[in-house]
């Protein structure tokens, strides 16, 4: 079982709209969590790698839900960039995605992601899938992170 | 005397007779179109046409007896034409069709469709080769441009769509959190209103997904494998069960369904789109399907998903199948009106054809082609892969 600690998230999601569906379905969650939003793929990097304008204190995140059709540095880029750097490639990357296109879906699991995820069209789908998401990942799973 | 005269006439007959064939032939191979090149036994070159000179651009003299190998600085002297020459045809007498890519100094890349024919002639004259060679390169430029465009179609329809369906998600959520979080401040028509909202931008996500599949559908190649169509409906029903549970509906499938080869996808499209119109448009106490086999011939079986069902005015029965077509009010039957768009596209890209018996109010069967699957087929294709 997990400490009270709330789980630390990282968001990363171009659409205001789409951050603020998550944001709504995570806060529906039994679990408590943290979302830290970033808003393109090189942000992302900056805050996994403490770097721009995240400073020592940003929080490793426990868990990273990721879009890939970003600005400046897409999804794919940064899930490759994590899974390559020895200090983050254990944090849990779910794919969060308006695309299911199969090369996209492929590409994201050879590249080392733990889910892949078409996001809903419908509200009841959204919330249902992010919910479920929170519960395996953060209730269900046994994550590194604990075992560090 | 006599008999000297005849004899001589007799000669004088066949010498005109010859000429007259000759004359013929040479006819024939200076008209046709298509360069032909004229070989002796030894692939000698004994003569070309006019459009051989033309295509090739070269002359006569550099061309005929010379080795069909040394033709223009030796640009004839391709392996796989050689293995052709020398391997394939002594053995079969004629190849037809055989393709070969080359790149010729004179006009570049070239690919080719060879046709062959080993000639045995009369008395002495040894034996000839004609060798037509059909210059494809055009075509084949053609249908990888085409490729090539259809994938950048694919593309576009791909982002398109997607495109469209980022702000329905806008829409469709943001009409559900208004409701969620202010729905008790509004009266029972603003209730309506949002939720009409939620409901179009669910239902356009649905068109946009079902464009997408008619698209697609005759587009993507069709691997050929063995289909066991009593499994695939079996797994078709089964996914079907809390609807037909629901309908009180009973589901007969005919025992020992032929197996076709077509691709598992597309079969299972087909069966459930039509499994799910008998139980959808049934208005009866006891709604029943019965899927079966009305006959085989031809290389091709016939299905049938018949029900009992509210029936298709004859009327109707060429426009059901066009896309996004609909009989009924939304209020009455939901759906896009794709669905037997796509099972037609489907049917249609594996090589048979939809049709459907029906009169209004008595039920409606449909029928539907498919290639029955045999080993030759399956050898056939092993072959072309």
């Amino acid at each position: 079982m997990r400490g009270l600690k709330p789980v630390q998230i990282l968001l990363a999601e171009d659409n205001p709209d789409d951050v603020d569906f998550a944001r709504r379905a995570l806060r529906r969650s039994r679990v408590a969590n943290d979302i830290h939003v970033v808003w393109d793929g090189q942000q992302a990097l900056d805050f996994l790698l403490r770097a721009g304008n995240y400073g020592i204190d940003t929080p490793r995140p426990d868990l990273i839900l990721l879009d890939l059709n970003m600005p400046r540095v897409n999804g794919m880029e940064v899930l490759e960039k994590i899974k390559a750097n020895d200090e983050l490639a254990l944090i849990p990357v779910i794919m969060l995605t308006a695309s299911g296109r199969d090369e996209d879906v492929v590409k994201s699991y050879k590249l080392g992601a733990n889910t892949y995820i078409e996001k809903p069209v419908e509200f009841d789908k959204f919330m249902q899938a992010v919910e479920v998401l929170g519960e395996y990942w953060i209730v269900i799973a046994k994550l590194p992170s604990e075992v560090a | 005397m006599a008999e000297a005269k005849s004899e001589s006439s007799g000669r004088k007959r066949r010498g005109q007779a010859l000429p007259e064939a000759l004359a013929y032939g040479q006819a024939i191979v200076e008209t046709v179109r298509e360069p032909l090149l004229i070989l002796d036994g030894g692939l000698r070159v004994r003569s070309a046409n006019r459009s051989f000179y033309q295509s090739f651009r070269v002359s006569p003299e550099e061309t005929e007896d010379h080795l069909v190998y040394e033709l223009g600085n030796r640009q004839w002297d391709i392996p796989k034409l050689r293995e052709l020459l020398e391997e394939v045809l002594p053995k079969n007498t004629q190849f037809e069709d055989f393709e070969v890519e080359h790149e010729f100094a004179t006009i570049g890349r070239r690919t080719m469709l060879l046709n062959a024919r080993r000639l045995l002639h009369e008395a002495g004259r040894g034996e000839m080769i004609l060798v037509a060679i059909e210059d494809i390169s055009e075509r084949k430029q053609a249908e990888e441009a085409l490729e090539r465009r259809l994938s950048e179609l694919d593309a576009f329809a791909y982002t398109v769509t997607h495109e469209l369906k980022e702000p329905l998600r806008t829409i469709e959520m943001f009409s559900r959190i208004v409701l969620e979080d202010y729905g008790e401040r509004l009266d029972e028509q603003g209730q309506d209103h949002v939720m009409r909202l939620a409901r179009a931008s669910v239902r356009m996500n649905r068109l946009i997904d079902d464009l997408l599949t008619l698209s697609r559908v005759s587009r993507e190649p069709v691997p050929q494998t063995r289909i066991l169509v009593g499994q695939v409906v079996g797994e078709v029903v089964d996914a079907t069960q809390t609807l037909i549970d629901e309908r009180g509906a009973s589901v007969e499938v005919e025992d020992g369904l032929p197996d076709v080869a077509a691709d598992p996808a597309r079969v299972e499209q087909v069966f459930a789109n039509l499994i799910g119109n008998a139980l959808k448009f049934n208005e009866s106490e006891q709604p029943f399907v019965r899927v079966g086999v009305r006959g085989v011939g031809g290389g091709m079986v016939t299905f049938y998903v018949q029900d009992n069902g509210i029936g298709i005015d004859p009327k109707y029965h060429e426009r059901i199948f066009g896309p996004f077509e609909r009989l009924h009010g939304r209020e009455e039957y939901e759906g896009t009106g794709a669905g037997l768009a796509i099972v037609k596209r489907v049917v249609e890209t594996l090589g048979g054809r939809i049709w459907v018996e029906s009169e209004a109010g008595a039920g409606a069967t449909f029928l539907f082609m498919l290639p029955v699957w045999t080993e030759e087929a399956a050898s056939v294709d092993m072959r072309a892969a």
